[in-house]
């Protein structure tokens, strides 16, 4: 009993300990942006290379989720014969919820475990310590272009995905539900507001920001050789996911 | 006996072994030299069938080692030891259970048994006290150790190591190929031997052959190797010779 | 496209690895004691990860319903008994199942693929050990097992998240959210075959990443890279499917 006592505790503590080295290293990033030297050509190569990278995967993902939301929503619409409300309904879950959600967890799998993985590779070999011998912060050469860079991917593919997600629902709709991508349509330009959108995007924003200050805080703490490394890629992942589900929460409260 | 005929290794449009032919008889010890990247490893590996040649065959005394599928080669592994080049020690156990794996595995000896003979192994390579330590808590000459006492704990009539004493100091060097020897002479295993310890290759080993870019340039009997006038060869034992 | 050509041969090799290990488990059977340990194990390592997140989802869920039905409606008396069944069937599963690939997949990933470029496997094969038998079995076997179970646990988590949300923002009366009305064996029954089927495709999809490592430490952080984006992807694919086909066995669009 008291073994069990002793693991949850030192399981509390561990928590705390990462929570606290993040938002340590949040504080350094933020200092750092607030007088950026960023290297223009390295941000651009960046944000080509998120992009290039995640876009497949989150187009991909949104069909399959505009799809999916149709298909078990799908079931209450014929019941109830409403049809007409098909268009909104989806277009409010998907663009609120399902959308970033997923859009999120996906480029948390995508973009943020490649990062730690780069970063805890470079840590591993002595490439950072490198940097620091030649007066070079990390932060501000390493981690800010890559922060910056996901935030506007993850933006820019919330709203991608968004359009994607939409094909799909249509698509499913008619083919399976025998709704008019018309009739789709409509009520969901009718009812669907800007705020969805926007509730979505802020969403889709902060995302991004909380996997790239993972991502690259777990690449940066790696200890230990390949093992290593493949705990560090976990824990990012596993950390990005809380922090998706609890900013999402708090979003969702505090922008209702 | 251990013999290559005509193996030839491609990779990614390299060739990295090519046309390699030649012959370990029993009871006997090759030396195999060559600078990084020649194809030392990669020989090795081909022997005990965790790589398959692209052209030419391996044979393992009597078994076609390059045309057996792989519950076939597990068969045959049993008559192979292999000491790998960066250990690869199984972290997951501690020092005797690893040294006991491959007995667990098969699965023919009984408990008692198995314990008997790992300890046996373990008093040899001086590491009985060693036994229920995990392996990150050893040092490179005694994961070594471990590692010879795990390639030897079947007795198996072929063993091949891959740079045994790599990044070692000098007294655990002569340590380890002392220790090669013995194991060895124990059922007169043949063996093929990796290593840049050129003066202790003289003494451990009766035939030697270099490598040099994936082809064979020398293969003979280490005596005949001090007087030749092949360049390669030379340049190795005069860079390896003590002052 | 060679994003397209990738993921076919991706999808080729798990399913290959998928029949080496289904004819490895009809082979020999490994001891139930062991997978069950191996379950436990697996099933630890998550389940506080699935508690939290899946309580997220829940009170996000239920928050967002409520929050849309008092907009339109007026009345939030029947978001427990409408968010159950999508719990149960679809968010519950679907969100366990990218929780897993995440928590498990890299995990299993980068076991083994550390494991491969130490050359461990190499020395397992030359134990008798054959990497299928010895590293993928076991670990198909228990997400077998324990996916389902953290299935219930993280169902449980989000509904009892909505409770509680229902109740703090909306006044809900617990007694009228707990309504099981709604939610049919039809809607477990979909549940619980996405969650077996997530159980074994994630283990397998993850080995199959890990064994192809190569290269040091970069090589493993590859590895679990490609497990944990292939295999979220599978769960996302496979939800559909498996859902789709539901759809049309509950009588599809002619219900």
């Amino acid at each position: 009993m008291s073994d069990a006592v002793a693991r949850l505790g030192a399981g509390a503590l561990a928590l705390a300990e990462t929570v606290g080295a993040l938002a340590l290293f949040t504080a350094r990033v933020a200092r750092a942006a607030l007088r950026p030297r960023l290297d223009r050509f390295e941000t651009w190569r960046m944000l080509y290379r998120v992009g290039v990278e995640s876009l497949p995967i989150v187009a991909t993902t949104a069909l399959f989720a505009g799809a999916i939301a149709v298909v078990q929503t799908g079931a209450n619409v014929v019941k109830f014969r409403a049809y007409e409300v098909v268009g909104w309904a989806f277009g409010f879950s998907v663009f609120r919820e399902i959308g970033p959600l997923l859009v999120g967890l996906m480029f948390s799998g995508r973009v943020g475990a490649n990062n730690t993985a780069q970063l805890s590779t470079m840590q591993v070999t002595e490439q950072v310590d490198a940097l620091r011998a030649l007066a070079i912060d990390p932060i501000e050469y390493l981690v800010l272009p890559r922060v910056l860079s996901m935030v506007l991917m993850m933006t820019t593919l919330a709203v991608i995905g968004n359009a994607f997600a939409l094909v799909g629902g249509i698509a499913t709709s008619w083919g399976m539900l025998g709704v008019d991508p018309w009739v789709f349509w409509n009520s969901f330009a009718e009812y669907v507001t800007l705020t969805d959108f926007a509730n979505g995007v802020v969403k889709a924003a902060a995302f991004g920001l909380a996997i790239s200050l993972v991502s690259c805080h777990f690449g940066l703490a790696v200890r230990g050789g390949a093992l290593g490394v493949g705990r560090a890629v976990n824990s990012s992942v596993v950390a990005s996911a809380i922090s998706i589900f609890v900013l999402d929460y708090f979003i969702t409260w505090i922008l209702k | 006996m251990i013999r290559l005929d005509r193996v030839t290794l491609v990779r990614d449009g390299t060739r990295l072994l090519e046309d390699v032919s030649f012959t370990v008889p029993t009871g006997h010890a090759l030396a195999l030299m060559g600078a990084g990247g020649a194809g030392k490893s990669l020989i090795l590996k081909l022997i005990c069938g965790l790589l398959r040649p692209d052209a030419g065959r391996v044979f393992v005394d009597d078994d076609e080692v390059s045309a057996l599928d792989e519950r076939q080669l597990m068969a045959a592994r049993r008559r192979i030891g292999m000491v790998f080049q960066n250990y690869a020690l199984f972290d997951f156990v501690d020092v005797g259970e690893n040294v006991a794996f491959p007995l667990r595995q098969w699965g023919e000896l009984s408990a008692a048994d198995i314990e008997a003979r790992v300890a046996r192994r373990l008093a040899q390579v001086n590491l009985t006290d060693a036994a229920r330590k995990p392996t990150s808590a050893l040092s490179g000459g005694m994961k070594k150790r471990v590692c010879l006492a795990r390639a030897t704990v079947h007795d198996p009539p072929v063993m091949l190591c891959d740079d045994p004493t790599a990044g070692l100091d000098p007294v655990t060097t002569n340590r380890i190929f002392a220790l090669l020897a013995q194991l060895r002479a124990e059922n007169a295993a043949t063996a093929i031997i990796v290593s840049h310890e050129v003066e202790a290759l003289r003494r451990a080993c009766d035939r030697v052959v270099l490598l040099e870019r994936g082809r064979v340039v020398y293969d003979g009997a280490m005596i005949d190797a001090a007087q030749s006038d092949n360049a390669g060869l030379r340049a190795f034992f005069e860079a390896g010779a003590t002052p | 496209m060679s994003a397209l050509g990738f993921a076919w041969a991706e999808a080729r090799g798990v399913a290959h690895l998928l029949a080496e290990t289904a004819r490895a488990v009809v082979r020999e059977r490994p001891a139930s004691r062991v997978v069950l340990n191996q379950a436990f194990d697996v099933g630890n390592r998550s389940v506080f990860f699935i508690l939290v997140t899946l309580g997220f989802l829940g009170a996000i869920l239920n928050f967002q319903t409520g929050f849309q039905a008092q907009r339109i409606f007026g009345d939030t008396s029947l978001i427990g008994a409408a968010t159950l069944p999508i719990l149960v069937r679809q968010l519950g599963p679907t969100l366990v199942g990218l929780m897993v690939a995440i928590r498990v997949g890299t995990g299993i990933a980068a076991e083994i693929g550390s494991m491969v470029v130490t050359e461990q496997v190499d020395a397992l094969r030359m134990c008798g050990a054959g990497p299928v038998d010895y590293l993928v079995k076991p670990r198909v076997l228990a997400g077998l097992i324990a996916v389902p179970a953290l299935w219930v646990l993280g169902t449980g988590s989000a509904w009892m998240a909505g409770l509680w949300v229902t109740h703090l923002a909306f006044q809900t009366n617990p007694t009228t959210y707990i309504n099981l009305d709604l939610t049919r064996g039809a809607d477990v029954a979909e549940g619980l075959c996405k969650a077996v089927v997530f159980g074994v495709v994630i283990p397998v999809i993850a080995a199959h990443s890990g064994l192809r490592a190569r290269g040091g430490s970069e090589g493993v952080g590859r590895a679990t890279t490609q497990a944990v984006v292939s295999a979220s992807l599978a769960v996302i694919v496979l939800d559909l499917v498996i859902g789709a086909a539901a759809f049309a066995l509950r009588g599809g669009a002619g219900a």
